[in-house]
């Protein structure tokens, strides 16, 4: 009798709420003209300087808007909140001005217009020191002097106090935030950027700058006012752990343009949502429910087995593989006695099957690479340089050129380094729980025994592989590193002077590469810049510090309900803001 | 039995302070450092003035999360062991000249090594070297580099070695023969003079109270659990925000499983042997054995999807539309709760009612059951006036262990289904070192299992009147 009175109750609790609650109420009905998007986490915060997680990263770029925008396929860069593109003045003392004028209807959502006033106190906020925004305040160091003009103060003039290939995109990426809503109390107004550069000892101890650096620090962390950017989207509401929900700007400024769809300006949907799911399993048949519209950084396996080969799933949703611009690559202690012969690079490099790799590991989804540079960045990119082939007999014959026999018969290769017998061990690092790089570890394992060459896995955490690669205590490690289709700075990677405490792990370099990276640095001719981006991946290409793998592809589903889909290199390789309802 | 209740309260301060220092030292000893995590510093430039103004940065922040203070207000340490060590602000190299005091037993020789490397590798940046040796100059830099992080005296005299190599191919003068000289004798001087024995011996250093332990500390009495280092919240707000659902999902899944589980346990208890018995047994078993996150996958793949049975949402707690009235909500977040629920809930059925079978079945082979059928009492009244109450007694220490789960949730379920409580904060806070959540959390668990220890021996007392906690 319990038992049954037990089951009944159960029972009955299904069904009262499978049917109170109709089961596609929570689903997105085909005519909402709301855009559900997948994202694994919650932002960290919204707050558009001190957050660092991409996540948030996305959400504010619908929110604030930087001067420029970037091209979903051709990655060229097109005035946005400006007129132009910026002017660039050099100066005799080696220092450029950046003149740049304001779009005459550039505006704030409560209808004030967005002037140089508004880029000078955007800058100012980066340069508080009470305000945690480390990383991003660095990169602006070297922008001293924000000049308003008085007869026009839609135009303005920043200076730079260096010649520097990466300061265009800097400061023309500079996201305008609105002074009314982040310093009420106009506590920026008594400073200068001058000063907030290169008189900031004496401004420490400010009791403004730190009231004002508290109050943003604190208040801007969940909730974002209306007026607080000037973009297409505003912030709704943020369900802890839920989903973010913005909602389309009215007032936005750019829906008064009439060349607006030719500068790529859009805000179609009328609200971006931005669903967190954990789990990829549930994403997916959360994707397929109709409870998500998009999902991007689909596992390959998923993707190319169960949606690309699903008829089903390809009438359902656009299945884009736009490319990422980040390149997966063995990284060699240079330093180490056992590799400081370049020939035993050249022949590793020879003993990974990376075609193979690519086809299986990464479900094709992968695109091999010989450089730094990402293919489709075409100006930049030295298509002379040839992929190493999978070629035992070479590999044989560099490690014998280098002095590398096996003179005791046990299968590897050995040599006398330093006095002592070697035998060529190799010991190849990837950080736990990252099974792609475990199979691309196995594979090298497999093929390079071919060649006497002996592969030890060794597995870290992730923290303690990323104090082995910054001290230098490894001989082999799998890495990702990202690229940019954005103009960027070759220095941290592979300066020389990187190698103490930046990011050349591998100790390439030598002073003609340090020189080259200097004129890359300071040469604002972009065909003259082409030129020695081409000389060093050469140079790289022939030390061999990194055997480069591949380039990965973005895997991303989105509903067919939604029009005007374009897939691209940019993150997070769609832009929502621009889909339309199929009628 | 007020008094007693007061002593254990009063016994609750000691035992959370236990529970905070301990909490507080594997923080500190755990790799990571949050000083990077806030930064998250991995974007850079190759600017120096980008370069100098992080490490500016880092400073600062190491300073503003008083991280570059002594740990606790005493060390108990090796003699050997510098007092002054966590000034050094790398962390990388810090921990190398840990290891060198460890190897070497001696901090005085250990510091006079370090202090000529720096000196050394200032005097190295700064060398004038003319152009066609410009190699071996950046070779010299980065050999001088590596040496802040060996600790291996071989790799140390193989590096030193090479830096005299490049020396003497840049043909530098004899002053920087003096400056190399210098690095070599510290570093033989620490090698030959070790003094291991200071390691087995301890000694005490006392730091006042401008610690780590004591602002922490101070700021927690008052209520103060500090921001969070990811999201820079309070961290308590953030846990505010997160409890709601985990209390929700574990007072009725607490509430289901004893509502279920003692019926089922004394139905099969009076059934001894039958069909039925054996039925509820192994069904309860087999349910025993299935591992949540499995039913849970299976749930989601079948009940919430269009291919198979389109019945519940996939993730979530609610997902009302705006304007909905309480009904509505209630039933939404009803219809959200049910999956979930279920996970958290069946594996509990058959341990709490096997816990109740084997109770139950000891008390009614008591002497007072077979008097209460002998005075030809009604089965209904014997079964659940007479036996219930003695078959209670072990159900009440699981009471004890339920308390802690009250806050911790399940990470799996929370995970799967995207639930919004303290499990998957909990587990964030792990991932990403988020030490503030994570000892706010620790010390909410530790409360709430002194608290659940509590509640048990209080209702021991409160079912059988032959327990009593008073003096007689």
């Amino acid at each position: 009798m319990t038992m049954k009175v037990l089951c009944l109750g159960w029972i009955a609790a299904l069904s009262l709420t499978a049917c109170g609650s109709d089961a596609s109420q929570s689903k997105t009905t085909t005519g909402s003209n709301e855009v559900k998007i997948h994202q694994l986490s919650d932002p960290e915060k919204l707050n558009p300087l001190t957050s660092t997680d991409a996540n948030a990263s996305t959400i504010c770029a619908n929110i604030f808007e930087s001067l420029v925008t970037n091209d979903l396929t051709t990655y060229e860069r097109k005035a946005f909140l400006i007129k132009a593109l910026p002017e660039v003045v050099m100066n005799a003392d080696h220092s450029i001005d950046f003149v740049m004028e304001f779009r005459e209807e550039a505006a704030w959502p409560d209808g004030s217009p967005i002037t140089g006033n508004d880029f000078d106190f955007s800058l100012k906020l980066i340069k508080n020191p009470f305000i945690n925004c480390g990383p991003m305040r660095s990169s602006f160091e070297l922008f001293d002097k924000v000049t308003v003009d008085a007869a026009n103060p839609k135009k303005f003039t920043v200076h730079c106090d260096t010649i520097y290939n990466v300061a265009e995109t800097y400061v023309t990426s500079l996201q305008m935030l609105n002074a009314k809503v982040f310093d009420p109390k106009g506590l920026l107004k008594n400073f200068s950027v001058y000063d907030m550069t290169h008189n900031m000892k004496a401004l420490e101890n400010s009791a403004a700058l730190k009231e004002q650096g508290e109050f943003f620090n604190k208040s801007f962390n969940t909730a974002l006012p209306e007026n607080a950017g000037s973009g297409g989207y505003q912030f709704d509401k943020w369900e802890t752990f839920q989903r973010v929900v913005l909602h389309k700007n009215k007032n936005w400024w750019a829906f008064k343009l009439k060349d607006a769809d030719a500068v790529t300006f859009h805000a179609n949907p009328d609200k971006l949502i931005y669903e967190t799911v954990t789990d990829l399993n549930t994403a997916v048949v959360a994707l397929k429910a109709n409870e998500l519209d998009v999902m991007h950084s689909i596992p390959n396996r998923d993707f190319v087995q169960d949606m690309q080969a699903s008829k089903e799933m390809q009438d359902k949703f656009y299945l884009l593989s736009p490319p990422q611009f980040a390149y997966e690559h063995i990284g060699i202690n240079t330093k180490n006695a056992k590799y400081a012969d370049v020939r035993v690079r050249q022949a590793l490099s020879h003993l990974i099957d990376v075609d193979k790799i690519v086809q299986v590991v990464a479900y094709g989804l992968g695109e091999r690479i010989s450089s730094f540079i990402h293919p489709l960045k075409k100006e930049y990119y030295n298509s002379d340089i040839e992929l190493p082939d999978y070629n035992v007999a070479k590999a044989k014959k560099l490690l014998a050129d280098a002095g590398w026999k096996d003179s005791n018969g046990d299968g590897t290769v050995d040599k006398i380094i330093n006095g002592e017998k070697t035998e060529l061990e190799v010991n190849v690092m990837y950080n736990k729980g990252n099974e792609r790089r475990k199979k691309i570890c196995l594979y090298f394992l497999e093929s390079a025994k071919a060649a006497g060459v002996k592969i030890n896995i060794q597995v870290k955490e992730w923290s303690e592989m990323l104090d082995a690669v910054h001290t230098h205590s490894f001989e082999l490690y799998v890495l990702t590193l990202t690229s940019s289709p954005l103009e960027s700075d070759p220095k941290p990677v592979w300066h020389t002077s990187e190698y103490a405490e930046g990011s050349n792990y591998t100790g390439f370099g030598n002073k003609e590469s340090d020189a080259l990276i200097e004129k890359i640095r300071t040469t604002l001719d972009a065909t003259q810049r082409a030129v020695y981006y081409k000389e060093l991946q050469k140079m790289v290409s022939d030390q061999v510090p990194v055997i480069f793998l591949m380039a990965h592809k973005e895997r991303i589903a989105i509903n067919k309900r939604w029009d005007n889909v374009v897939a691209s290199g940019l993150y997070p390789g769609y832009d929502a803001t621009m889909f339309k309802l199929k009628p | 039995m007020l008094q007693y209740i007061l002593k254990r309260i009063l016994v609750f301060v000691p035992t959370l302070l236990v529970i905070s220092l301990l909490t507080f030292t594997l923080s500190v000893h755990s790799p990571g450092d949050p000083v990077e995590i806030i930064m998250n510093a991995s974007s850079e430039s190759g600017q120096d003035a980008d370069k100098i103004a992080k490490k500016d940065e880092y400073q600062k922040m190491r300073h503003k999360l008083n991280l570059d203070l002594p740990v606790f207000y005493f060390s108990v340490s090796a003699l050997s062991e510098s007092d002054t060590l966590y000034k050094i602000p790398e962390k990388l190299q810090r921990e190398n000249l840990a290891r060198l005091v460890d190897h070497y037993g001696n901090w005085d020789k250990v510091s006079v090594y370090y202090q000529s490397l720096q000196h050394f590798e200032n005097y190295a940046a700064h060398l004038k070297v003319s152009d066609s040796l410009q190699d071996h100059w950046i070779a010299l830099q980065q050999i001088t580099s590596e040496l802040y992080f060996k600790s291996d005296a071989a790799i140390i005299e193989n590096r030193l070695s090479e830096v005299e190599k490049q020396l003497l191919l840049i043909g530098a003068s004899t002053g920087a023969g003096s400056e190399i000289s210098k690095v070599k004798q510290s570093f033989h001087t620490m090698v030959t003079q070790p003094t291991a024995w200071k390691n087995y011996f301890p000694t005490v250093h006392w730091y006042g109270f401008e610690t780590q332990y004591h602002l922490w500390l101070s700021k927690m009495l008052v209520g103060d659990f500090g921001l969070s280092y990811y999201k820079q919240q309070p961290v308590i707000t953030m846990i505010l925000e997160r409890i709601g659902p985990t209390f929700m999902f574990s007072i009725l899944s607490i509430i289901i499983a004893f509502a279920v589980s003692i019926p089922v346990g004394m139905n099969s208890a009076i059934h001894k042997g039958t069909k039925k018995d054996t039925f509820i047994t192994i069904l309860l078993f087999v349910l025993y054995s299935l591992p949540s996150f499995w039913i849970a996958t299976l749930f989601i793949n079948y009940f919430t999807n269009s291919e198979y049975l389109d019945w519940f949402p996939v993730k979530g707690l609610q997902n009302y539309a705006d304007g909905a009235d309480f009904v509505e909500r209630t039933l939404n977040y009803a219809h959200h709760m049910v999956l979930p629920l279920f996970c958290y809930v069946y594996s509990s059925f058959a341990f709490i009612s096997r816990q109740m079978r084997g109770s139950m079945l000891q008390t009614l082979s008591q002497d007072y059951i077979r008097t209460a059928w002998a005075k030809g009492l009604a089965p209904k009244q014997v079964y659940w006036k007479h036996a219930i109450r003695n078959s209670l007694l072990p159900i009440i220490t699981l009471v004890a262990s339920i308390f802690p789960s009250l806050i911790a949730g399940s990470i799996v379920i929370e995970s799967l289904f995207t639930l919004p409580g303290l499990g998957m904060l909990a587990y964030e806070a792990e991932v990403i070192k988020d030490f503030p959540v994570i000892f706010t959390i620790m010390l909410l668990s530790a409360v709430f299992t002194l608290i659940g220890y509590l509640v048990s021996d209080i209702l021991y007392a409160l079912v059988d009147p032959r327990i009593s906690y008073s003096k007689k």
